[in-house]
């Protein structure tokens, strides 16, 4: 028997990146900004998310998916703003990819969306690896976990495009180093965006909410209504 | 442990290459997958190699091994205007001028390079005592 070497040269995630693609066309087609958040539990992305959602309706038509791996509680929570939201319960699955997202929006009609949110299972590890489609992924880290996180976590970090330190209210009282972790961040992933914010005292929103807004400015086909007026 | 997860992608990859080199699943044995995994591709190779003796079971690459062929990170250094290899993933600098290198050019690949395979139904002579491997 002569064994033969079949010379390969496939990704590995091709299923996934190729969902991916073809999701991140159809968002675009449908000038759906789709923002991305991973962080480890706990780091306030519900809170942030649910949050930002407030502020941004009814001027805008947001919605939001949420993967955890057990309970709708993060849905609920977010479901508060008013915006259509659904969860994705993955069972013992560890991340999301393309195609869970695109099962759960299955039954929404894209172009009467202007920013979707992707809350991911929290998780800094996983999620490293599957594209979802997004046009902005953000990785949040709190004051809690302390300012050498992005030195933990390098690879999560080259695969996102802002980073948000949260919980900033609390960056005193835990004795959060600033500098550092701005230091860890630029040598982690040099040139990356970074935002402090704390969901519950209000600070730095206003810049966040500033940044998705001029995404979606972006995002928009020039044909389209601008969003800076308000949509119904 | 997602690498479970990136295991049984492997198999469905090496499964749907299988057919599409004109073997058959069901009569093809597999020996070895090669693959490459780059030091930031979020994939631990150790662990990538147990999760796929689990992923293989029942599946046409029944009992192939996996071999990994690591790849380091390397990154463009504008100032330089050179490729440079970095020792680790923690510090996006130039080891040269010390320049900030945010754009990666090596280390994020996770590819299937190669397969192995032996066709059961060639063979109608008897096991021969030393087969050539073809490269």
């Amino acid at each position: 028997m002569q064994p033969r070497i079949l010379q390969v040269r496939q990704q590995i995630l091709k299923k996934n990146d190729e969902q991916a693609r073809a999701l991140r066309t159809r968002f675009e087609d449908a000038g759906v900004l789709v923002v991305s958040l991973v962080s480890s539990p706990g780091a306030g992305k519900t809170t942030l998310l649910r949050e930002t959602m407030l502020r941004l309706r009814p001027q805008l038509r947001v919605a939001a998916l949420v993967g955890d791996l057990a309970t709708e509680n993060d849905a609920r929570r977010l479901a508060e703003s008013g915006a259509p939201v659904k969860q994705i319960i993955t069972g013992t699955v560890c991340h999301l990819e393309a195609a869970m997202v695109e099962d759960a929006m299955r039954e929404w009609d894209l172009s009467s969306i202007d920013i979707l949110f992707i809350e991911n299972v929290g998780n800094l590890v996983c999620p490293a690896s599957y594209d979802l489609g997004e046009a902005l992924r953000v990785v949040l880290f709190s004051t809690t976990e302390g300012e050498d996180k992005p030195r933990k976590y390098p690879t999560i970090f080259n695969t996102a495009d802002v980073a948000i330190v949260t919980k900033i209210d609390l960056a005193e009282v835990v004795g959060f180093d600033r500098p550092q972790a701005h230091a860890s961040i630029q040598d982690v992933r040099p040139g990356m965006r970074i935002m402090e914010l704390s969901a519950r005292s209000g600070a730095g929103m206003d810049d966040w909410i500033e940044l998705l807004k001029s995404h979606l400015c972006s995002s928009k086909r020039p044909l389209a209504t601008s969003s800076t007026t308000p949509t119904l | 442990m997602h690498e479970l997860s990136i295991a049984q992608s492997m198999v469905e990859v090496a499964a749907e290459q299988l057919t599409g080199h004109g073997f058959d699943p069901a009569r093809s044995v597999v020996k070895k997958v090669s693959a490459r995994v780059g030091v930031m591709s979020g994939v631990v190779p150790e662990a990538l190699i147990s999760a796929f003796e689990i992923a293989v079971i029942g599946t046409p690459l029944r009992g192939a091994a996996l071999e990994i062929e690591n790849v380091g990170l390397a990154v463009w250094c504008p100032k330089c205007q050179a490729e440079r290899a970095l020792p680790d993933i923690g510090s996006l600098s130039c080891p040269v001028c010390g320049t900030r290198t945010p754009t990666i050019r090596r280390g994020r690949e996770l590819e299937l390079i190669a397969i192995e395979v032996v066709d059961a139904t060639e063979n109608t002579a008897g096991p021969t005592t030393d087969p050539e491997e073809e490269r």
